[in-house]
């Protein structure tokens, strides 16, 4: 760190309407270095970014010093200024690569637009020229110019992302929780081009992200925030195996939950599923029919009576689809699922889908936002007779179960945080006293520090009302920590199935064996979980 | 490609089929006899038997059908009971007057909401913004027959532009589209207005989209963004405002028709109605039907050609 900074952030404040969203941030960004900054959401590290870009949203305003190489002050310049630097000295990818692409231009197109803006190029059959080597050069050698983001996939989208924002070669690269949408092995891959291109073009990297299984695998140093301010710095690997600040450690204990003791589940067999296959339908495309699509093929699983049983796989590989099947919402059309002696069909009497419920992954979009929380919870009851003083006293209940207080149900969703709403995700989902829980990617959403307290509280429940779960995650350090049995999938087929600590440790199959291998991890926790 | 466009000629043919079949009963469950009701309660029962025979009312249900949409196929549409000629050839010069108009006013009114509708968006809260939707809603509310006469108030007898009204035929190209020219701004303003409201609600959903951040990062300015990247993507709802709009100008212009006395389609079938001239009105509906179902599809294919995630 003898060069001087590419960028250099003195006492970088943001405030908003009076408040101070960042306070006091300095950091600077050196040539060949891959800065992380890493922080829960709402710690202001996107603020940050867009403080940097000059794209701070209205309202927002900026205090304190951004230098551009040494000389340069960002802040205060006009928007004309900062257009010419955008793109050409600082370069900028987002989180969402499905949506982070004009859907009506061809990729090519995209590419180009950041050369021919910056006059790098004039003519648009150069630049297109240049488009191509620039997407060879992030991977996507086979993909055509003319095609349209919707023909990509999450991976490749992000690819040509990334081939936007360095075709002007900037100096500086932010990456904004870029690979947090993506599967693991396409998250390695995007990883590992990043790594690719600060080494061959020197560029400064500011990876902001809230994965410290990511950082450590990436960063050079690692700059750790807080409610806006940065709280911890220094180099990463230092940072991450010696944290001195308590939120740093907090927040490295939480994003290793211990992988769960081996311990035999003695109950009943509760469910079993037998040779279920889902297929869909073919489409009709005009005249012509599409193939059917097999999205799960002769799945077979038994879950017994307090167990959680883990089914793992990258996103497509038919997890939810047979979480579905298993829920009675969807018609299996090969093999049969069993609960308790009953099958499990569409078609099943009101009265048997009382023993299975869910949990979604998104806790802003599976609310009703009207609804107040209360009736969120007792929602499931309508199907059953139960008296309005009943429903009452079973919401009260529910809300106790999950650490909140029997007034919420008088409240609002968009009161609660995130984390809270995931809580009474799962009220809801404990409201009919169901015997099997369904959780679909229910920790995925949340910071670190909340999901650590969910899953204690997953479990403390699991063992409080002999509840069997389903737990279906990408994530294999949750699933490690909560499982007793682990379904691997991929293209709708259970590769590999076994207890937990055997799949994790000696996994068979090779495409076990990559999702292990793949997944960013962080070294073993050198202390005890020290947070709640 | 191909499939989407197969889809979309198979939607059209069999709406057209669809329509066909109501607009036919529909003049046959008039009660009573479509001859009798024609001529009246006056008529002798000679002259509704002739014009029985004239209009084949003889004939079985499906013969009659099938005789009809057979002769529309070929451009046989009979013999209009009160022009004594035939409806092709009322209908093809009301065309020539209802068809400029419309597409006259089309252009007028995306013309004038294009520019007037960004402009609103890149000055969002700021008085061009707040001025141009105050017109806008001004624009909505006055009902064009009124907002006719003070253009004709104006401009014809006032500064004698030109004429106040009537048509002046195509024989001078010029003469034919001064005389469309008053009824056209009639007609575009309320339009104009809409698509201009439409256009800048769109453009605002879009510029919160991602994809219009990743422009701005790559150092595209505010001016550039908007027209390169969030005027095709807000494109879809202002297609399908268009369509609708076309449509009604074809067939709704009758009040403005009148206001300038221009012989269109829209007084072709008032005319029709009033003079119970079933045939005329049976025709044109049809050819109305047909024109909205032709927009509709021109429309698709609009949609397809804007936003290629409907190429399928």
């Amino acid at each position: 760190m003898t060069a001087s900074p590419r960028l250099e952030l003195e006492n970088l404040t943001i405030t908003h309407e009076g408040g101070a969203l960042v306070s006091d941030l300095s950091l600077k960004l050196a040539a060949h270095r891959i800065t992380a900054l890493v922080g829960e959401s709402g710690s202001g590290k996107s603020m940050t970014a867009l403080a940097i870009m000059g794209l701070l949203p209205p309202g927002c305003s900026a205090h304190g010093s951004v230098l551009l190489n040494g000389t340069d002050s960002l802040l205060g310049l006009s928007d004309r200024k900062m257009c010419q630097l955008r793109g050409r000295k600082i370069g900028m990818i987002f989180q969402e690569p499905m949506t982070a692409l004009n859907p009506v231009m061809q990729i090519g197109a995209q590419v180009a637009e950041t050369l021919m803006v910056h006059r790098i190029t004039l003519n648009r059959r150069a630049a297109m020229a240049q488009a191509r080597a620039i997407l060879d050069r992030v991977g996507l050698a086979q993909i055509a110019l003319d095609r349209y983001p919707h023909e990509l996939s999450g991976g490749q989208r992000q690819r040509v992302a990334i081939a936007t924002a360095i075709a002007a070669a900037p100096d500086i690269l932010i990456a904004d929780e870029a690979t947090t949408a993506l599967d693991v092995t396409t998250q390695q891959g995007i990883l590992a081009l990043l790594k690719t291109l600060v080494a061959a073009d020197g560029m400064a990297l500011l990876l902001i992200t809230h994965d410290l299984a990511v950082v450590a695998s990436m960063a050079d140093e690692v700059a750790v925030m807080n409610q806006g301010r940065i709280i911890e710095k220094g180099d990463a690997k230092r940072l991450l195996s010696n944290p001195r600040d308590p939120y740093t450690k907090a927040l490295l204990s939480a994003a290793r939950p211990a992988p769960k003791e081996p311990q035999p589940v003695s109950g009943e067999t509760l469910l079993s599923v037998e040779g279920v296959s889902r297929i869909y339908p073919p489409k009709r495309l005009g005249l012509r029919k599409s193939e059917p699509f097999v999205a799960v093929r002769d799945a077979n699983l038994t879950l017994k009576r307090g167990e959680c049983l883990g089914i793992v796989g990258g996103s497509g590989c038919g997890k939810s689809t047979l979480a579905r099947a298993i829920l009675g919402l969807e018609a299996a059309q090969a093999g049969k699922i069993v609960l308790d002696g009953t099958q499990v069909h569409p078609k099943m009497p009101l009265e048997n889908r009382r023993h299975l419920s869910i949990v979604f992954q998104d806790p802003y979009g599976s609310f009703n936002p009207r609804w107040w929380v209360g009736r969120v919870i007792a929602e499931p009851l309508d199907l059953q007779n139960v008296t309005s003083d009943e429903v009452t006293s079973r919401v009260a209940t529910a809300l106790e179960q999950v650490g909140l207080s029997p007034q919420d149900a008088q409240k609002y969703p968009h009161q609660f945080s995130g984390g809270q709403r995931q809580r009474i995700a799962i009220a809801r989902a404990l409201i009919t006293r169901p015997d099997i829980v369904v959780l679909d990617e229910a920790v995925s959403a949340l910071d670190v520090s909340v999901r650590a307290r969910v899953l204690d509280l997953l479990k403390s429940l699991q063992k409080e009302l002999q509840l069997s779960y389903i737990f279906i995650t990408h994530d294999l350090t949750v699933v490690a920590h909560m499982a007793d049995h682990i379904a691997v999938m991929e293209h709708g087929v259970i590769v590999e199935q076994g207890p937990a600590h055997q799949i994790l440790s000696a996994p068979k199959h090779p495409y076990t064996e990559n999702l292990l291998n793949t997944a960013p991890r962080l070294a073993a926790a050198p202390q005890k979980r020290t947070v709640s | 490609m191909l499939s989407y466009f197969l889809n979309r000629v198979l939607a059209m043919i069999l709406s057209l089929a669809v329509a066909s079949v109501v607009i036919f009963c529909l003049i046959e469950v008039i009660p009573g006899d479509p001859a009798s009701f024609m001529l009246g309660l006056n008529a002798t029962d000679e002259a509704v038997a002739n014009l029985r025979a004239e209009l084949g009312l003889d004939g079985g249900l499906l013969t009659r059908y099938l005789a009809w949409v057979g002769g529309m196929v070929q451009g046989e549409f009979g013999l209009s009971y009160t022009y004594r000629v035939p409806v092709a050839d009322l209908i093809q010069d009301r065309l020539a007057v209802s068809l400029p108009l419309a597409i006259y006013a089309l252009i007028l009114s995306t013309a004038l909401a294009i520019p007037v509708g960004v402009l609103a968006t890149a000055k969002r809260g700021a008085w061009p913004d707040l001025g141009v939707m105050a017109a806008a809603q001004i624009g909505i509310a006055i009902p064009n027959f009124w907002f006719a006469m003070l253009l004709v108030l104006l401009f014809a007898i006032k500064l004698q532009w030109v004429s106040a009204g009537g048509f002046a035929g195509w024989d001078s190209f010029g003469a034919g589209l001064a005389s469309l020219t008053l009824p056209a701004f009639a007609l575009a303003l309320p339009q104009a207005a809409i698509l201009a409201r439409v256009l800048r609600s769109a453009l605002l959903e879009t510029l919160e989209q991602d994809y219009i951040r990743t422009a701005r990062a790559k150092g595209l300015s505010r001016r550039r963004t908007l027209w390169r990247h969030a005027l095709r993507n807000a494109g879809i709802p202002v297609m399908t405002i268009l369509g609708l709009q076309f449509s009604f100008l074809l067939a709704g212009a009758i009040i403005i028709e009148n206001v300038f006395f221009l012989p269109g389609l829209g007084r072709l079938i008032f005319q029709g109605i009033t003079q119970r001239d079933l045939i005329v009105v049976e025709s044109v509906t049809m050819l109305l039907v047909f024109a909205v179902i032709l927009v509709t599809f021109l429309v698709d294919l609009a949609y397809a050609a804007l936003d290629p995630r409907l190429r399928r």
